[in-house]
């Protein structure tokens, strides 16, 4: 018989692939580069400071002489969604920008990381302020490596980077539902 | 004054013009390669020589041409054409990749060339990426 125009709709819809299964197609590689340059970055050894004598600072923040810092990298899935990796003697610095599709997402991202952020202290290795143009940044030195295992703590970058992700996504599909039961109810009275 | 000769390779005397048309020959034999299909073959041009000494927008040309063959190879290829590096090429390689990453185009194959380059050297062709003065 003839298609009609409701089938029509559910067929054009089913054939595009959803964005999320675009994306799910680089995940995998893009946490396994991240994770693998994160390893590559995190050696890390004790290093006085050269300029102040009895001082011992992380060298990718004070970016005091050019031979203790290595090359900064990006790795990026998209444009939007990219990890910097600065690396130096005796720190390391991860900077993410999240995944945020929309308005929603932007709003849910900032909030949350900000929530973590401020409790940098609890957190360790988290830094308090992200990197500008980023969302979140981690401040690995080797005293954290001294004291904590490397390869938990690329695990732990690796899990939180999922882990952030699926939150913000399940966050805003409970924000869309909850908008929607409200509207509903709201709008019943004019009905 | 030290900052000059301190990315620690001996100056080569190749200005930027000498660069520059290096660089366009080098855009010339990949394209000539690519239109052949010939994958390996247009690698092994791009990743010649790299202008390590040249000023930032050679860099850029020369990145440019690199990463348009990256990105332009299948994934069945990616292997196949790793496979036939030697060594010193695959670290020149893994830098490109990097470089690609930066932009976020393309992510997909550049991050398959990613892992079979991994696959071959391991840790220390991102080690030296990380490490070298002699950034692409």
């Amino acid at each position: 018989g003839r298609i009609t125009g409701s089938e029509t709709f559910a067929i054009h819809f089913s054939s595009f692939p959803s964005i999320h299964s675009i994306m799910a197609t680089t995940l995998r590689p893009y946490l396994n580069a991240v994770r693998q340059s994160v390893t590559a970055a995190l050696c890390l050894q004790n290093f006085a400071s050269q300029i102040v004598e009895r001082h011992n600072k992380p060298e990718v923040e004070a970016k005091t002489s050019k031979e203790l810092l290595l090359n900064p990298v990006v790795i990026s899935r998209t444009p939007k969604e990219r990890v910097l990796l600065e690396g130096s003697v005796n720190s390391l610095r991860i900077s993410i920008k999240v995944k945020q599709i929309n308005d929603i997402e932007e709003i849910l991202s900032k909030r949350f990381m900000r929530f973590m952020a401020q409790r940098a202290e609890n957190f360790v290795i988290l830094r308090r302020k992200p990197v500008s143009g980023y969302d979140i940044s981690f401040l690995i030195t080797n005293f954290h490596t001294e004291t904590m295992f490397k390869h938990k703590l690329v695990d732990f970058i690796i899990q939180f980077m999922e882990d952030v992700d699926k939150e913000i996504s399940e966050i805003a599909l409970a924000v869309n539902a909850r908008a929607r039961v409200t509207a509903q109810e709201f709008l019943k009275q004019f009905v | 004054m030290a900052d000059e000769n301190y990315e620690g390779e001996a100056p080569t005397g190749k200005s930027d013009n000498d660069y520059t048309s290096e660089v366009k020959d080098r855009e010339r034999g990949v394209q000539q390669k690519l239109l052949q299909s010939d994958f390996a073959g247009a690698l092994e041009i791009a990743l010649q020589d790299p202008p390590y000494g040249a000023g930032q927008s050679v860099k850029d040309h020369n990145a440019k041409v690199v990463v348009n063959v990256l990105t332009t190879s299948k994934e069945k290829d990616v292997d196949a054409a790793v496979a036939k590096l030697s060594d010193d090429n695959l670290d020149v390689l893994m830098k490109y990749v990097y470089k690609g990453l930066e932009s976020g185009e393309n992510s997909n194959i550049l991050l398959k060339w990613h892992e079979s380059v991994f696959a071959k050297t391991g840790l220390g062709s991102i080690v030296r990426t990380l490490a070298e003065r002699k950034a692409v």
